[in-house]
């Protein structure tokens, strides 16, 4: 018997000392890994946010690029874009024009132009324009322009890309404007001074026009105004008259008179409104006109072509 | 001491099991870790080429902006009074 239970506890004893370290190692063994498992979860945990940072930064970095190769596209492409601002721009001013027309919006609107020039003066007329953050349209001629008519010292030539550049119509007032010597002789003869003015004006600006106003208003044409309207119509001219005026084609004595004049021709809620870029007179009242028209919600604004007071 | 005996065997049965699901685990962890890694090692590789060509990029765009200066001047001058009138209508 004694035998029997001393071999058991052996056994016993063996069973203990095999399984106990092994016990032990599995323990150890365990947590070993059990951390290592907790030590990678978290640096999986760090680095998906990682990931996801840099995938955020990468995507914004790929939308950035985006922008800046549109931005460049768009640069490359700037004539282009400057064209489809302009007939944009001018497309609004026709729905613009219309709600003027049908009392749609509490506006009016004033096409200031100016007629004969461009004259040396019309650096200073341009300066205010500026100023005041006012685009008008210029019924330009040719003839007697370099050097300026009224600074011999000074050429006129170069004014006609400056009013263009600052956003002005360039309209067609013809090359010569000599009503008294042939203009008005014939048909031809007056496409003929149309056609070298709009010819001028494609060279200095690199623009095409397509306004014209005849010299001396639309009746002085006579016999022949039909006929003229149609072959400016013909090769896609409007042309316009205008519907106000201070009187400086003829004599002003003074701003005031020039002011009051215009005042007493203002009554319309589309107005185009004559002046001449040579007057000194309206050079002077000029800033007052502005204010003026701008205080009784006159719009100023530039010609275009599919503008109502456009005639075709 | 029977049970004692019983629990001796099964435990390191218990302990075997658990370390291999704990083995598993590290090995299966270490693996997503080294996809992360190599994910996010990925993203640098490209962000660094990007970075390149955006900065190429911007040197073009800074070059066409001062080339074409008047003229995008002319641009936004264009989009301005446009956007004028729009508010007018508004």
């Amino acid at each position: 018997m004694d035998k029997m239970e001393q071999r058991n506890s052996r056994k016993n004893g063996l069973i203990f000392f095999i399984t106990i370290p092994l016990i032990i190692i599995l323990i150890i063994l365990n947590i070993y890994f059990i951390k290592n498992v907790s030590d990678l979860k978290s640096t999986i945990k760090t680095n998906t946010n990682l990931k996801e940072k840099k995938e955020i930064e990468y995507n914004n970095n790929l939308v950035e690029i985006k922008k800046t190769e549109e931005e460049i596209s768009k640069i490359k492409n700037i004539d282009n874009e400057i064209i489809n601002a302009k007939n944009q721009y001018y497309q609004t001013l026709k729905t613009f024009e219309d709600k003027v027309a049908n009392n749609e919006v509490d506006y009016k609107i004033a096409y200031l132009t100016f007629d004969d020039g461009p004259y040396n003066l019309t650096h200073q007329f341009l300066e205010v324009l500026q100023n005041y953050d006012v685009r008008a349209t210029f019924f330009t001629i040719g003839y007697n322009k370099e050097p300026c008519f009224d600074d011999r010292s000074k050429s006129c030539a170069d004014l006609y890309a400056k009013e263009a550049s600052l956003g002005h119509t360039m309209a067609n007032h013809t090359y010569s404007h000599l009503i008294f010597y042939g203009l008005y002789s014939s048909t031809e003869s007056f496409m003929s001074q149309v056609k070298k003015q709009e010819q001028l004006i494609k060279e200095k600006t690199g623009l095409t026009t397509n306004i014209v106003r005849f010299p001396g208003g639309i009746n002085t044409s006579k016999h022949l105004k039909n006929s003229i309207i149609e072959q400016l119509r013909n090769n896609g001219y409007g042309w316009v008259d205008w519907t106000a005026s201070n009187g400086d084609g003829g004599y002003v004595p003074n701003k005031e008179t020039a002011i009051n004049n215009l005042k007493k021709t203002i009554n319309e809620d589309i107005e185009v409104v004559l002046f001449h870029d040579y007057n000194y007179i309206t050079l002077s009242a000029l800033p007052e006109v502005i204010e003026y028209l701008r205080s009784e919600n006159y719009v100023l604004l530039p010609l275009f072509y599919d503008s109502r007071m456009v005639n075709k | 001491m029977k049970y004692i005996k019983i629990c001796l065997i099964i435990i390191p049965i218990l302990l075997t099991i658990l370390l291999g699901k704990n083995i598993y685990d590290y090995f299966e962890n270490k693996k997503i870790s080294q996809e992360k890694l190599e994910s996010i090692n990925n993203y640098d590789n490209k962000l660094n080429s990007d970075l390149t060509k955006y900065n190429d990029l911007n040197a073009e765009l800074e070059t066409l902006k001062e080339v074409n200066k008047e003229k995008i001047m002319e641009y936004e001058r264009w989009i301005k009074w446009n956007n004028e009138i729009v508010e007018k209508m508004a």
